[in-house]
């Protein structure tokens, strides 16, 4: 009987099935070679001990000088503490703002959901210095404030310190992220649900520990792993307050490798092999966790999506989270932008401290036009490719029954196994190395396929956990009565997804439009950002009118992002 | 009448089990054809596979004239090009769309016009009794509701068939009884083919023309749904299908059409039945006395009866308004009984159980 | 069909070497006319660098730069330039992975002599300077304060038309007299222990050259000492905001280009003058080093011709900041920017003595003080 099944199934495999089975086979190809060029090039890279211009040869020498750094074991240490530590903080919190955002009935939700957005869009350099402002110790405004009043003697905060790190990275990102990521996964959820365990006799706050949390576990997995892998690899906010404090991260020291003069990207790479083992280990933890469960939470039958009343906690939850909010937004906003006025970022009491001259000279420069025109056009493309092929992979894993899915998925965990510092180094060789087949180096598609490429763990792993929450039969029904594949896909799941592939989207347009790194490697005087234009400033000893790019980046992103809501407002599950 | 639909030696493998065994089906135009049988015997997936949800790894599946599977010959009509309805146990009703827009949509993907999009989606709402609705959105509506939503918009681009997978399992009692028979008068009205996947044999025996009983992915049993009540030819179909009293015996004799079985626990009863004309069985066999247990006589004074009487003691008799369910002991064992409801009999009173002879089968044990 | 696609491909390579020969034939000539024809040979490279039409150039990363580069050679040239700003750490290996991949994209680029040696020379990616010239005010060794100067041992790749001294040691006024620091002995005082910060030599730019500076002036046992004075390490900027907040009294490192907007702004950061030791000479970032096969021949020599002439250097000199060599541009105007140009302050041979970018002097000073660095600063 078996022989004649395995018949069967080789006869049919003949058929049609080759050819499905072709299209995803040909997207795992790209999809491998994508990533696993750029890693291999790095490895390989590693262990190149050879003088430039001379002949190639191989050696252990880079790992051994990267292993070898004084302080390389403290600065592990202190890598992990402090990426576990806000991990663990920001999940936390993140749960229960995107939990209180969208299912209950706290006022201005909306609102505030939008502006955790923002707080993500913020640049994290200007928002550092902007916290340095508020908490040094030794100049810090609110320390001097509550230095002057009585009973108070000495500085009660330090920025520079442990805690000054982490609270520098929650305000900047890393709740914003969570927030951004989990409110739209924990609006599908079906309030029947809640209401059981309600009845069951559990209160508000047991049925969100017992209840909601285990059955968002997926997307709650992935946007803590996903934030601890990014935690891992931070290094500018620790350049800025741990490095004068002696407190070391294992990404500065890659940095280091890096920035210094002459740069050893040997030693770069063989320290960033490390963050492969750390994404293989917590893969494979979340891969063990989640086999084998059903986590579907929008089915074809009813759905309610009513929100649970708060009574009594209503205001006091509004108040929580906006204080929050303004704690992640307003402070630093308002630094960047009032920043952007100053003759000298921070100084106060000079004689003029207020200027217009910083925007005046960036909106006279030449290149602002075509600066703006490229990120738009750098943002949009990326965030297009970029969610189209997230969103092909995901679906791919989770809908079909390719025996090549789980490789699939796995690959498209790889880029983030690349510190950033490094990615733009690795994918510039990838695409040398393809140029004389596919020659887009120096084209604006490079670029694109660089951001796309860069952020394609968190499209795919964002829209996956997304998907699992979708049930089968939705599709299935439309295939049934008639649609096409495409069909289904555009009518179907594609606006059930949309508040998902928006949110993506923003994040890879946010990258694209943000990074400098990967674009400063492989952009060409034709496909200039303004990200580029931002690091000219800096560089030149310019930082105030580089943060009037970086406002104007954020601009950019916030208006796409109320198009983004506007136009998704559209779809989504109505109640 | 014609098949329209046949299905030969299809199988199907989920890993090392085998859901579907070599099923052969042929539905006739116009009926409506139920799958009954257990959770996991393989209906649900045969119906997946006649939609083009499922592959199926051996067989053929013939939809009128055109073959729409053949493995063999490397043929697969995707889902949307075999024109079929169904409807999911769980409705599969898109909750980002209203009612109106839920059942427009086969409509919207076959071009039809505007205006004949409105009619057809109005007429399909209130045949299933939802006029008025079309504005709601989806998921606001009651179970009932959603699956009459389902209904419609399955039936609204008039498919050559209808598949329905378990829809009234979700609905409590009696929404049930409603649907059902809504559904099968929606059938009669249509004259569309229904095939129709339950293990609720109540759903099965009512609405169907024909009804194949499946268990591990095979089929036990087909007929009309008296057939396989009354002559079941499997144990399975026996015990799946309705009630059954059952009484271990042996074989005493064999006399022409005339069986005489005498039963293991109770000394001295002894049973006549007509020979089915069963094969394999022989005088000295262990076997079972089967018989549907509202066929039964229960009474104080049932002497006039001829044999085949039994005594007993009520042990429960539970009144559920249209008859008594009651317990009654008969020898070492304790078997289920339906009495008329004007019929009151007390626990612990002793009655007479008499057995009709013409209601009694012989299965070999 | 293939046929006719080849013959006329054919065609072409055809007229290609006949075009060929006829400029070859062309450079024969020239030399012969030459004394009084460059203008000719000008005119001709301007015209066909007007049909080439574009150049890409990398550069680098200064506004003023890039917007007065692209408005002159688009104005005066009609050629578009499509500048790459970046770092010579971050260009050069760029460059270097692309001539190994076959990619040809920058015509030139403005590069110091460490990286034209380290990444580009030894894969022959790029050509010597010198046979561009074709303006007599270039060419002419006469037109530069101490000749022709190549940073590179062969003096064919890197050349420097920039020398300037920079005020690299700064106080804060309200806390330190200028007269308490009058030699980099003064350092050592213990008063200005945890108070003096230093912009990280490991990093590279301006950092690295005061190092190698002190570390060939004053030895190693001084900057042991130095160093036990728990210099704060870091990068320009925070440590300009940390003088200027008086967290520290004196910077090693940053040069007016970062404090312009602090002194500006009226903040009591001031250069020590002189101290006793003097101060190296920078040639700055160098000069414009050729790639083996520039994509737009004639552009690029238009651009080198232009950047080394009197009205290209004045440009550069006042866009970037870095004072030229050439005598008949003026840059007595820039001492005011911390810039104090070698020309108007220094002998050649102190030049030659104090530098520390040349192929020699890397070698030699850089080095051993980056090694030393790294000794003192990573246990």
């Amino acid at each position: 009987m078996t022989a004649t099944a395995t018949m069967g199934r080789a006869r049919l495999l003949g058929g049609r099935l080759v050819i499905r089975n072709l299209w995803f086979t040909l997207l795992l190809g790209l999809v491998g070679f994508l990533v696993i060029t750029p890693l291999f090039l790095l490895l390989l890279n590693s262990f190149d001990v050879g003088i430039p211009g001379k002949e190639a040869a191989y050696g252990l020498d880079a790992w051994i000088r990267g292993y070898e750094t004084p302080g390389i074991e403290r600065a592990i240490y202190n890598t992990f503490s402090l990426a576990i530590t806000r991990s663990l903080i920001a999940t936390v919190v993140g749960i229960f703002i995107a939990w209180l955002l969208a299912r209950t009935d706290i006022p201005f939700k909306g609102g505030f959901e939008f502006l955790f957005w923002i707080s993500y869009f913020l640049p994290a350099l200007p928002v550092a210095l902007g916290w340095i402002l508020l908490l040094d110790p030794k100049f810090g405004l609110i320390n001097e404030w509550l230095v002057s009043l009585p009973f108070i003697d000495e500085a009660p905060f330090d920025i520079y310190s442990y805690w000054g790190i982490i609270w520098v990275h929650l305000t900047a990102t890393t709740i914003g992220i969570r927030v951004m990521l989990l409110t739209p996964a924990f609006r599908n959820l079906d309030a029947a649900l809640e209401e059981s365990s309600r009845i069951a006799g559990a209160g508000t706050m047991q049925t969100l520990v017992r209840i909601i949390v285990p059955i968002m576990m997926p997307p709650i997995l992935i946007a803590t792993i996903l934030g601890l892998i990014r935690s891992l690899e931070a290094f500018e906010i620790e350049l800025i307050l741990g490095v004068p404090i002696g407190l070391d991260v294992f990404s500065t020291k890659i940095y280091e490798f890096v920035v210094n003069e002459p740069p050893d990207y040997s030693s770069a790479a063989a320290l960033g092999s490390f963050f492969l083992v750390v994404l293989l280990i917590l893969v494979g933890l979340q891969q063990y966790y989640l086999r084998g469960k059903e986590y579907t939470t929008v089915t074809g039958r009813g759905f309610s999506a009513r929100p649970i009343p708060l009574g009594l906690w209503k205001w006091p939850a509004f108040a929580l989270v906006l204080i929050i909010v303004l704690t992640v937004t307003a402070i630093p906003t308002g630094f960047v932008f009032v920043g952007t006025f100053m003759q000298l970022f921070g100084y106060f009491h000079i004689a003029d401290p207020w200027t217009l001259d910083n925007w005046r000279q960036v909106l006279a420069d030449p290149i602002l036009i075509r600066s703006f025109w490229n990120t738009l056009k750098l943002g949009i493309g990326s965030a297009l490719v970029g969610v189209l092929f997230c969103c092909l992979i995901a679906y791919v894993v989770v809908k079909t029954r390719y025996a090549g899915k789980e490789l699939l998925d796995f690959l498209s965990w790889l880029p983030y196994s690349i510190p950033g510092i490094l990615l733009g180094l690795a994918l510039i060789w990838t695409f040398l190395l393809i140029h004389q087949v596919v020659p887009i180096y120096g084209t604006m598609l490079a670029l694109i396929i660089a951001m796309a490429l860069s952020r394609l763990p968190l499209g795919v792993q964002v829209i996956k956990a997304f998907l699992l929450q979708i049930g089968n039969e939705l599709e299935e029904s439309s295939r049934v009565c008639g649609g096409s594949w495409f069909y289904t896909f555009r009518r179907v799941l594609f606006p059930l997804l949309s508040p998902c592939l928006i949110v993506v989207g923003l994040l890879i347009f946010i990258t694209a439009a943000r990074d400098i790194g990967t674009v400063v490697l492989l952009a060409t005087g034709k496909t200039r950002t303004l990200s580029l234009l931002m690091l000219d400033y800096t560089v030149g000893a310019e930082l105030e009118r580089a943060t009037v790019v970086a406002c104007m980046i954020v601009l950019m992103v916030v208006v796409g992002a109320v198009l983004a809501r506007a136009l998704g407002g559209q779809f989504s599950i109505r109640s | 009448m014609a098949s329209v639909l046949s299905l030969q030696g299809v199988s199907k493998w989920f890993g090392d089990v085998k859901a579907v065994d070599r099923l052969s089906l042929e539905i006739e135009e116009g009926s409506v054809f139920t799958l009954l049988g257990p959770s996991g015997c393989g209906k649900t997936t045969t119906l997946r596979m006649i939609a083009g949800l499922e592959w199926p790894d051996e067989g053929e599946i013939v939809l009128k004239d055109r073959t729409i599977v053949s493995v063999e010959r490397g043929i697969f009509v995707n889902p949307e090009k075999r024109n079929m309805g169904m409807v999911f146990q769980s409705y599969a009703i898109w909750p980002h769309m209203t009612v109106f827009k839920n059942v427009a949509y086969p409509l919207q993907l076959r071009r039809h016009s505007q205006r004949e999009i409105r009619e057809k989606v109005l007429r399909a709402l209130e045949l299933v009794g939802l006029a008025g609705f079309e504005d709601r959105p989806a998921p606001n509506l009651s179970g009932g509701q959603q699956q009459r939503v389902a209904i419609a918009r399955a039936l609204v681009y008039e498919p050559e068939v209808l598949l329905l997978d378990e829809p009234l399992s979700n609905l409590d009692a009696k929404l049930r009884e409603q649907m059902r028979l809504d559904l099968k008068l929606l059938q009669l009205r249509l004259g569309i083919t229904v095939v129709y996947v339950t293990h609720d044999q109540l759903e099965a025996l009512s609405l169907s023309d024909e009804v194949v009983v499946m268990n591990h992915g095979q089929v036990e049993q087909y007929g009309s749904a008296r057939e396989l009540y009354d002559e079941a030819s499997t144990p399975f179909v026996r015990d799946f299908v309705g009630k059954t009293v059952l009484l271990k015996g042996r074989l005493r004799t064999v006399e022409g059409t005339e069986l005489e079985v005498a039963l293991s626990d109770i000394p001295d009863a002894v049973f006549h039945c007509p020979n089915p004309g069963m094969s394999g069985l022989d005088v000295g066999q262990d076997v079972f006395l089967s018989v549907r247990p509202e066929d039964v006589e229960v009474g104080d004074d049932l002497d006039g009866r001829q044999g085949n009487l039994l005594q007993g003691v009520v042990e429960t008799a539970l009144y559920v308004g249209e008859r008594s369910e009651c317990q009654i002991r008969v020898g070492q064992q304790s078997i289920l009984l339906y009495l008329p409801r004007h019929q009151v009999v007390r626990p612990q009173q002793a009655v007479s159980v008499h057995l009709p002879r013409q209601a009694v089968k012989l299965w070999p044990a | 069909m293939r046929q006719p696609i080849r013959s006329v491909f054919r065609g072409c390579r055809l007229i290609g070497a006949v075009v060929m020969a006829c400029l070859l034939a062309g450079a024969a000539w020239g030399p012969a006319f030459a004394a009084d024809d460059w203008k000719a040979e000008w005119e001709s490279v301007k015209a066909a660098a007007r049909k080439e039409g574009k150049l890409v150039v990398g550069i680098p990363p200064n506004s003023t730069l890039r917007q007065e580069i692209e408005k002159v050679m688009a104005e005066k040239f009609g050629i578009q330039v499509e500048l790459v700003l970046g770092r010579g750490s971050l260009l050069a290996p760029r460059i270097a992975d692309e001539f190994k991949a076959g990619v040809h994209y920058f015509d030139l680029v403005i590069l110091s002599a460490q990286q034209v040696m380290q990444r580009l020379r030894p894969l022959g990616a790029i050509q010597p300077l010198a046979p561009l010239w074709i303006l007599p005010e270039v060419k002419d060794p006469k037109q530069w304060w101490g000749g022709h100067i190549f940073s590179d041992r062969g003096q064919k790749f890197a050349y420097s038309p920039c020398a300037y001294m920079l005020d690299n040691v700064w106080y804060n006024g309200s806390v330190v007299k200028q007269d308490e620091v009058q030699s980099w002995d003064d350092l050592l005082k213990p008063k200005f222990k945890n108070k003096i910060g230093l912009f990280d030599p490991r990093i590279g730019g301006a950092g690295r050259g005061i190092w190698g500076f002190v570390w060939k002036a004053k030895g190693e046992e001084y900057l042991t000492k130095l160093a036990a004075q728990n210099l704060v390490l870091g990068k320009r900027r925070p440590l300009a905001d940390q003088l200027a907040k008086g967290k520290i009294d004196i910077s090693i490192g940053p040069t007016f280009y970062t404090f312009r907007k602090f002194v500006k702004a009226g903040l009591p950061v001031k250069p020590f003058p002189r101290l006793r030791e003097g101060s190296y000479v920078s040639v700055g970032n160098g000069g414009p080093v050729i790639m083996a096969k520039p994509p737009h021949p004639n552009a690029t020599k238009v651009f080198v011709n232009y950047l080394l002439s009197k009205e290209g250097q004045d440009m550069y000199s006042r866009a970037h900041v870095q004072a030229t060599r050439r005598l008949d541009v003026d840059t007595t105007w820039m001492p005011s920017f911390g810039v104090r140009p070698a020309k108007d302050n220094i002998k050649v041979a102190d030049f030659h003595a104090r530098e520390n970018q040349s192929e020699a002097s890397l070698s030699k000073v850089r080095h051993p003080a980056l090694a030393f660095a790294k000794k003192l600063f990573e246990k």
